[in-house]
């Protein structure tokens, strides 16, 4: 079951090889690590653009949004356990 | 020696899907609407494909097949976004890339390729460079043969995952052994008229006279029959630097029930005039031809189609143009769909309006367009949608579609 969250998070992230990787984020009193990088996909929304990085954490999955206009992080939707 | 490629990505829609999200691999899904949601299915799973749900079903009748289905919502940006990286990965290979589809291209590979090995080896390397790229979900079925309708048959064949290739030695036994619906181009209404006249294999196609054809299709498509029978497709691929001018701009939408609700009817349609004005002004293009079109529930049409003096691509004025006589329209069925459609394109021109009113309004609209690029579509936009929710962009809508079988609202 896929939930719809929409909630700003604060994500850790690498820069490695001109690619950004979240490492780890924050969610509910929570610490997720990101154990894989599934999907990166980016859309411009008016002049924003973001990226989004579908991401797994154990058996877990979360769609973190990067909004590059404003700097800040969205998780989006989750599916977890 | 022409070499043609065809790339097909298996359940596109779906695998990026299960690529994103591993909790739905190894799972039936379907790419759709909510649950209970009159939208139709748009990508199965090859999971769920097993079980009989195909593009085009209604989520209930998916639900039926297998009450397990998971249905997950589309995401347009994020199949755009990897059909781009894969054309971009394609022409890393060949600068001939025809895109017949967001998940479907031909590659005119000839000259790059000396013989079937050769073509094979290079082949496989795109396949893996696809999973590398996009994931190790995403994959694709190519064919290799010496025209695109052998190789879109070859892919087409060699589903899912495969890798076939049609040449001298094979296209006699396979052309024998396929339907003939199995051609690209060749539908099941052609099907059913061929059948008509007793033609119900590839064999009895050759068989028959191309003028006995030409009496129901007509002389153009009577010669092509016969030379899909034979396998003969002289068909260039055609690169994106050589693609014909856009002919026609057009949106329509499903609604999310039956309705004979007229203010609904005409939220949806300002919506979708306004989308597709705003493309013709990207595309910097005006339309003369404005149709706008209803679909009942019963799938029967009723349309206007106005002819302008003057081209125009502001949507407001698009909308004007079926205003009025939609009001006035008494419906006499429940309506599921409203489009609009432009076509009898030209270029755009700055000529200045001879009525004050007019000119304020041509100033207006760059304004509103470059609000509109900077802070997302529709943020400023006629007082009239205030109320009313975003539509759903079309997935996949790299073609729009249009219904030719509308009569008039009167």
């Amino acid at each position: 079951m896929i939930e719809q969250i929409n909630e700003a998070i604060e994500v850790l992230v690498a820069f490695m090889r001109g690619r950004v990787l979240p490492l780890s984020f924050h969610w509910g009193e929570r610490k997720y690590s990101v154990s894989r990088v599934n999907l990166v996909h980016s859309e411009r929304v008016g002049r924003a653009k973001w990226y989004y990085f579908s991401v797994s954490c154990g058996d877990d999955y979360f769609k973190l949004g990067f909004d590059t206009e404003n700097n800040k992080w969205l998780l989006q939707e989750a599916s977890y356990l | 020696m022409r070499v043609i490629f065809h790339l097909d990505m298996d359940s596109y829609f779906a695998s990026v899907e299960q690529q994103a999200n591993p909790t739905l691999r190894g799972r039936s899904i379907v790419v759709s609407g909510k649950e209970g949601s009159r939208a139709v299915i748009v990508a199965s799973s090859r999971e769920a494909k097993k079980l009989g749900i195909k593009t085009g079903m209604l989520p209930f009748e998916a639900k039926k097949l297998c009450p397990s289905i998971v249905f997950v919502e589309p995401d347009g940006a994020k199949y755009e976004f990897l059909s781009r990286q894969l054309v971009h990965l394609l022409k890393t290979f060949t600068e001939r890339v025809e895109v017949f589809s967001i998940d479907e291209a031909f590659l005119d590979m000839s000259g790059y390729v000396k013989n079937n090995e050769q073509a094979l080896s290079i082949a496989k390397e795109i396949k893996n460079k696809i999973r590398h790229k996009l994931g190790e979900w995403v994959t694709c079925s190519i064919g290799v043969a010496e025209n695109k309708l052998l190789a879109k048959l070859a892919s087409d064949l060699g589903k899912p995952n495969g890798l076939l290739v049609i040449d001298e030695k094979n296209k006699e036994a396979i052309l024998r052994k396929i339907k003939l619906t199995d051609f690209c181009g060749l539908g099941p209404a052609i099907a059913k008229r061929l059948a008509d006249m007793g033609i119900e294999s590839i064999v009895k196609l050759r068989e028959c006279p191309v003028s006995a054809l030409s009496k129901k299709f007509g002389d153009y498509y009577a010669k092509r029959l016969r030379e899909m029978s034979f396998g003969i497709d002289n068909a260039p691929v055609v690169a994106d630097f050589e693609e014909p001018e856009i002919k026609s701009v057009g949106r329509s939408y499903t609604l999310p029930r039956n309705t004979f609700d007229k203010e609904e009817i005409l939220t949806v349609l300002l919506h979708l005039c306004e989308k597709a004005g705003r493309e013709l002004r990207q595309k910097k293009l005006a339309a003369k031809t404005i149709v706008i079109y209803l679909r009942y529930h019963d799938f029967t049409s009723a349309g206007l189609r106005q002819t302008l003096k003057e081209p125009m691509n502001s949507g407001l004025k698009i909308f004007q143009v079926g205003f009025e006589r939609l009001r006035k329209f008494r419906l006499p069925k429940a309506v599921r769909l409203v489009g609009v459609h432009t076509s009898n394109l030209s270029s755009a021109t700055n000529q200045m309006p001879l009525w004050q009113v007019e000119r304020k309004q041509q100033a207006l609209l760059p304004a509103l367009d470059k609000i509109n690029d900077t802070y997302g579509e529709l943020t400023i936009k006629p007082a009239f949608l205030l109320k009313s929710r975003r539509l759903r962009k079309k997935v996949g809508g790299f073609k729009i579609r249009h219904n030719t079988r509308c009569t008039d609202f009167y």
